[in-house]
């Protein structure tokens, strides 16, 4: 103590001057270094959330009020680094940027971005923004996405998870599981695996299933990652084929690869992959898929491909180029099959273009009609009729007037079929006002009351009502009602008091009989039958059972124990008994066995007709 | 005065001294903080030395990216092998391409050789890209000859990266020297440009694959520019692409991106533009379709009510995805909003579809709520949920099936088998022998269980199938059991287990199954030596059949093979088969054909017709 006093000494006044100068000097220096860092301190813990353990609790939007960066770059800036003619410079210089920019910032760059063009270098841009932005924080960046249009989504959920698995694959696997919409897990599955090379076919599995990807996406990976995959076509395309994977994974897997080369050699690659299938069960669907897929791009050059390299062995092939070509140019696709040597090809070809086409466009086949040979032209307007989904009032009469009788017992219920389906007054009215004696009314009524919904139902009796019936007549109700008893019995027993005469009532009986007989719908006639009154309900037991019989007593024996009731059962087991004795097929022991079902009345019936039939 | 100063001076020195000594003990105290700040933060680093740094050059000076200080450089790297251990993708991407900013072209070929050693090939890949648009942005053609040499696949990427940079720089010269690629090269170079300048008007596009041999690839060009330029404009976008001469239902993929985009950003009610628009009604179906199928993922109820008001204009399909996606949510709601549709038969299949997707996600609540359905929406619902308990616990499900009506009892019981054989098949397969509640249906039950049977032991599965009592009928338990592994392409294995089958319908099917499955695949000698192994009563029809399906599938060859047949009874049936197909022949062949059945053909006929209508 006492020497360092004596060294003290000698400095005097001067130390302390020292000393105070010191510690004024520090105080201010520290004061200001303070003020001036504070915000730096603040901002660096904000910006990188995930670095200082806030990535869990951070904001989904960051603060917006950083005070060094707001306003640093601005629109005009970005325009100058989207504009240089070197993209090796201009990415340079956008790196430069974003490497001094925060979350908000880069944010706002991509808004800004979307100003850019060509398009292709706001793509690039908007890429490399994305990726930083994934390299700050992948969630937030996520986030973002959210509400862009579906394109804008999956590249950039591709961006992020690039960037995300590069770094922490756990955390990108377990935020992917929870991604919506769902077709964004796949992006984000596909980005992952390609960036993470290191996994093996057993982690790609193990993810995808997390993902809750289906077994095809998820082979279709680990094939697109294998490295034969980037050796060559062929190394990955002979994997494929000789590996021992179940047949439809390989199936699946082989089309994937097939349709990647096609994009890449186009038809050419065709040529190449049909060389090596040769079990033809592959082989089949493998082209076939391969076909589709080129015509999807070029449908005249895939269409002249495989005519040349298929018509002999594969003509479904040929047909499947023809589809895609009549889809998107009719006109230039027919007339090329015109230009074929006249034979059953270009006859196949013809009709296949006519289904095709009236599939998707039947009007401009009715329009298009001297494009086809003469002897298709019916063929041709009987497929376009039915597929019309818009005809007028107008037109199906103009319809019926021209086309001879024998075209319209074709088209008009083909029409009608239809008609109903979107028009289904106009054509119960259509319908009344204009049948023909050669088309009778319940001709047309089956096309037009088939799958009868009680709405349409009460529509077309309200209609039908309208008109006056004579006694002698029958109704068209008649019709309505028979029909409404396939879907709706209740509605249908509701409807009988509408009927207007006896005949009418009578030739609805007899539709319904008709119908539910041959259906064996023994529930449907039965519930109907009970709501009669007892003459009524035996005549309409005894026609529904006339045709559900087999003339097969033994058949007809064991349904009998199925009807469900003793009424209906005793008709039936009359009329067996009464046909095993015309045809002679009829055993004591199930004659026998059919008398227990006979209600008194009916063995009384059955005895007399027993005896009616002797004389 | 003198010493006055000279006594002020004496006060000053040990106080400046002080301040100074305080200045550098701060400067030293601030760096070490920042420093260890850095060290924590990598981003804020731009912020501290923000203040200092100058500001930047002329965006695309390549000094400017060197003076700014960023998060990301490293100046010590200059290797390959130390960017590949840098962990971010991102990162490591914009170190390399700070790398590549200081070499020149030797520089970065060094770095490009560099790059053959690094394991992983994606990895490999997008190094080199960097590297190879450094390159193409100092002399494109030297770039491109540059890559030669790397196997085809390599290649294609680097020829994107060259044609990127290319096509903005010198567009003629570009395609100039794209003439002289390969044929496959030249689509590769075509799809690039037309990503890359999507400021080029169709016209020229169009020239330009004409010129490069892909004139069928423009149309797809123009289109997928149109669909990309969607993101920025989808009302300009849709507007264009109804616009423009290709048929609408060719388009339907595109159509529905740029209306995705498009509701998108101007919110749902845009569907009524978009319907009103399309006018082809399978168009507007499948568009609207799949619009709201995307909708319905967010907002089921939402598409609820746009399908209904859109129901009008397309059909009942577009319900279903709405309606599935619904009832897994909240099916009662669902069934709610389903029973007011008007149409009956549309009402029936969407309450099915729920009851059916409630069995999946609550089997036990869909039970409980089965009466709110109609009655085949009951059974199927039912079985389903029958079915998915027996995923967890399939006694559960047995202990359901004994209270369903017995006509519900084999459905139900398939569907348990179905999924209990997934888990344990030998468990289903001894409740189907031991359980009387099942034995009327132990033969359809089988037919379920076989099939994982035969994928776990083909011989077993067989043994199994012979072990049951003799079937007559041509779909038996052994004849599944080959048909299984057929459909699985596992031809050997079936061939191997045909000699164990019983005489029968079954045995025969089987054989001509295997056998038909050899012609198309060309192993004929095979398939028509399997005939040796059945019974000479069945040896002619077997032959009959393969000869039949030879004809069919390749009728060249077979006519090339009749000479070689051993004898003339199987000459004349092969001669039958081809009698069958003679539309396929030559004149001359179908004269053959006839002289061996014995016939001749009446020249008068049309030689496209089959012989057998010659007289």
């Amino acid at each position: 103590m006492k020497k360092v006093n004596s060294q003290m000494k000698p400095l005097g006044g001067r130390g302390v001057h020292f000393v105070t100068s010191f510690a004024i000097t520090s105080l201010i220096l520290a004061v200001g270094f303070l003020i001036v860092w504070s915000p730096y301190t603040k901002e660096s813990v904000e910006e990188n959330p995930k670095e200082f353990g806030l990535m869990e609790t951070v904001s989904p939007v960051p603060e917006s009020n950083f005070p060094l960066f707001e306003g640093s770059i601005d629109s005009q800036r970005l325009a100058s680094l989207s504009t240089g003619e070197n993209s090796f410079e201009r990415v340079l210089a956008l790196d430069d940027v974003l490497a001094r920019a925060d979350f908000v910032l880069v944010n706002e760059l991509y808004v800004e971005s979307s100003l850019i063009s060509p398009t292709s270098v706001r793509d690039a841009v908007q890429g490399q923004i994305l990726q930083c932005l994934a390299s700050i924080d992948p969630v937030q960046t996520l986030n973002l996405l959210e509400g862009e249009p579906r394109l804008m989504q999956e590249r950039g959920a591709e961006a992020v998870f690039q960037e995300w698995a590069s770094t922490d694959l756990d955390s990108a696997v377990e935020h992917a599981s929870t991604l919506s919409p769902f077709f964004l897990r796949e992006i984000a599955l596909g980005a992952m695996v390609e960036v993470r090379e290191d996994l093996r076919d057993s982690d790609i599995e193990r993810i995808g299933r997390i993902l809750k990807q289906s077994d095809f996406e998820i082979q279709d990976l680990i094939t697109k990652n294998d490295p034969a995959a980037q050796e060559g076509h062929d190394e990955i395309w002979n994997k494929t084929l000789n590996s021992n994977r179940p047949f439809n994974l390989k199936y699946s897997a082989l089309t994937r690869l097939a349709w990647r080369r096609i994009d890449q050699e186009g038809l050419n690659a065709i040529e190449a992959l049909s060389e090596s299938l040769t079990d033809w069960r592959t082989r089949r669907g493998v082209l076939r898929e391969s076909i589709r897929w080129a015509a999807q791009s070029d449908p005249k050059s895939t269409f002249e491909f495989a005519l040349s390299s298929f018509r002999e062995t594969e003509l479904h092939l040929v047909s499947d180029a023809l589809k895609h070509w009549i889809e998107r140019e009719p006109e230039n696709a027919i007339n090329a099959i015109s230009q074929l040597e006249p034979n059953r090809l270009q006859t196949e070809l013809y009709r296949n273009a006519i289904s095709y086409w009236t599939n998707y466009a039947p009007r401009e086949v009715l329009s298009n009609l001297e494009l086809f040979p003469s002897e298709l032209r019916t063929k041709a307007q009987r497929e376009a009729f039915p597929k019309i989904r818009d005809f007028s009032v107008q037109e199906v009469t103009q319809l019926a007037s021209k086309a001879s009788d024998s075209d319209n017992v074709f088209n008009l219920p083909a029409v009608l079929g239809t008609w109903k389906n979107y028009a289904f007054e106009d054509a119960v009215d259509w319908v009344l006002e204009n049948s023909e004696p050669d088309l009778p009314l319940w001709f047309l009524a089956r096309q037009l009351f088939d799958n009868l919904t009680p709405t349409n139902a009460e529509l077309a009796l309200k209609r039908i009502l309208r008109d006056p019936l004579d006694e002698r007549e029958v109704g068209f109700e008649a019709y309505v009602v028979a029909h409404l008893v396939e879907t709706d019995v209740d509605a249908a027993i509701e409807s009988l008091p509408r009927i207007r005469n006896d005949k009418t009532r009578d030739e609805t009986f007899k539709q319904i009989a008709l119908w539910v007989g041959l259906r064996n719908q023994w529930d449907t006639v039965w519930r109907f039958g009970s709501r009669l009154p007892k003459s009524q309900r035996t005549s309409f037991y005894d026609e529904a059972i006339l045709h559900w019989k087999t003339h097969d007593p033994n058949k007809d024996l064991a349904r009998i124990e199925e009807l469900p009731s003793t009424e209906l059962q005793s008709r039936a087991a009359m009329w067996i008994i009464e046909y095993g004795h015309a045809f002679g097929n009829l055993s004591q022991i199930d004659e026998a066995k059919l008398g227990e079902y006979l209600t008194d009345e009916d063995r009384e019936e059955s005895a007399r007709r027993e005896i009616r039939l002797t004389h | 005065m003198a010493d006055r100063n000279l006594q002020v001076l004496k006060t000053a020195v040990p106080a400046l001294a002080g301040a100074g000594a305080a200045c550098v003990i701060f400067a030293f105290a601030a760096l070490t903080i920042v420093q260890l700040s850095r060290h924590a933060d990598p981003a804020s680093v731009k912020t501290s030395e923000e203040a200092s740094a100058p500001k930047h050059n002329d965006i695309g000076q390549s000094e400017a990216h060197k003076e700014g200080t960023n998060r990301f450089s490293d100046p010590n790297l200059s290797r390959i092998e130390e960017i590949v251990e840098i962990e971010s993708d991102y990162l490591r991407t914009v170190t390399l391409r700070r790398m590549l900013a200081d070499l020149d072209e030797q520089g970065a070929l060094e770095l490009l050789d560099q790059t053959e050693a690094v394991a992983y090939p994606n990895l490999r890949q997008r190094l080199q890209n960097e590297i190879v648009r450094k390159l193409a942005s100092i002399d494109p053609l030297r770039a491109l000859n540059r890559t030669e040499d790397v196997p085809k696949l390599r290649r294609k990427h680097f020829i994107e990266v060259v044609y990127e940079e290319w096509s903005r720089a010198n567009l003629k010269e570009a395609v100039a020297h794209a003439r002289t690629l390969a044929y496959e090269e030249r689509l590769t170079v075509l799809k690039t440009i037309s990503r890359t300048r999507d400021d080029l008007p169709s016209a020229s596009l169009s020239e330009l694959a004409h010129a490069l041999g892909y004139g069928g690839m423009a149309t797809r060009l123009m289109e997928d520019s149109i669909v990309d330029s969607a993101r920025i404009d989808p009302r300009d976008s849709w507007n264009q692409i109804l616009k423009d001469p290709w048929r609408d239902y060719s388009q339907i993929w595109s159509l529905v991106k740029i209306a995705d985009a498009w509701i998108t950003q101007e919110g749902p009610d845009v569907l009524f533009q978009i319907a009103d628009q399309l006018t082809n009604h399978l168009t507007r179906t499948e568009v609207v379709r799949r619009l709201l199928e995307n909708m319905s993922a967010d907002d089921a109820p939402g598409a609820f009510d746009y399908a209904r008001a859109l129901y009008e204009q397309t059909d009942g399909s577009i319900f279903r995805t709405t309606v599935f996606r619904w009832a897994a949510v909240d099916p009662r709601s669902a069934i709610k909003a389903v029973s007011t549709l008007d149409d009956g038969a549309l009402r029936l299949k969407m309450l099915e579809t729920i009851a059916d997707r409630w069995a999946q996600v609550d089997p036990e609540e869909l039970l409980r709520n089965i009466k709110a359905f109609p009655k085949t929406a009951q059974m199927r619902g039912r079985g389903f949920a029958i079915g998915e308990i027996a995923k967890t616990s399939p006694k559960d499900a047995i202990a359901r099936v004994a209270l369903l009506p017995s006509d519900e009892v084999e459905n139900a019981a398939k569907n348990i088998v179905y999924w209990w054989s997934m888990k344990s098949v030998q468990e289903a397969v001894d409740w189907i022998q031991e359980d009387p509640m099942v034995r009327d249906h132990r033969k359809s039950l089988f037919g379920v269980v076989l099939r994982e049977l035969v994928r776990k032991d083909p011989e077993d599965a067989m043994q199994f199938a012979l072990d049951q009592p003799a079937d007559s009928s041509r779909r038996n338990l052994e004849y599944q059991v080959i048909s299984t592994l057929v459909s699985d392409n596992k031809i050997e294995e079936s061939l191997s287990l045909l000699p164990r089958m019983r005489d029968g319908e079954g045995q025969f099917s089987a054989f001509v199954l295997v056998g038909i499955n050899l012609i198309v695949n060309k192993e004929t000698d095979r398939a028509l030596g399997l005939g040796e192994l059945l019974a000479n009563s069945r040896r002619e029809a077997f032959q009959m059949r393969l000869f039949r399906a030879w004809a069919y599938n390749d009728s060249q060859a077979l006519v090339h093979s009749i000479d070689e047949l051993p004898d003339q009874e199987t000459k004349l049936l092969a001669a039958d088969a081809l009698a069958h197909y003679a539309n396929t022949l030559t004149e001359d062949q179908i004269e053959y054909v006839n002289s061996l059945i014995g016939r001749k053909p009446d020249r008068q006929q049309d030689p496209n017709t089959s012989v057998h209508s010659y007289p």
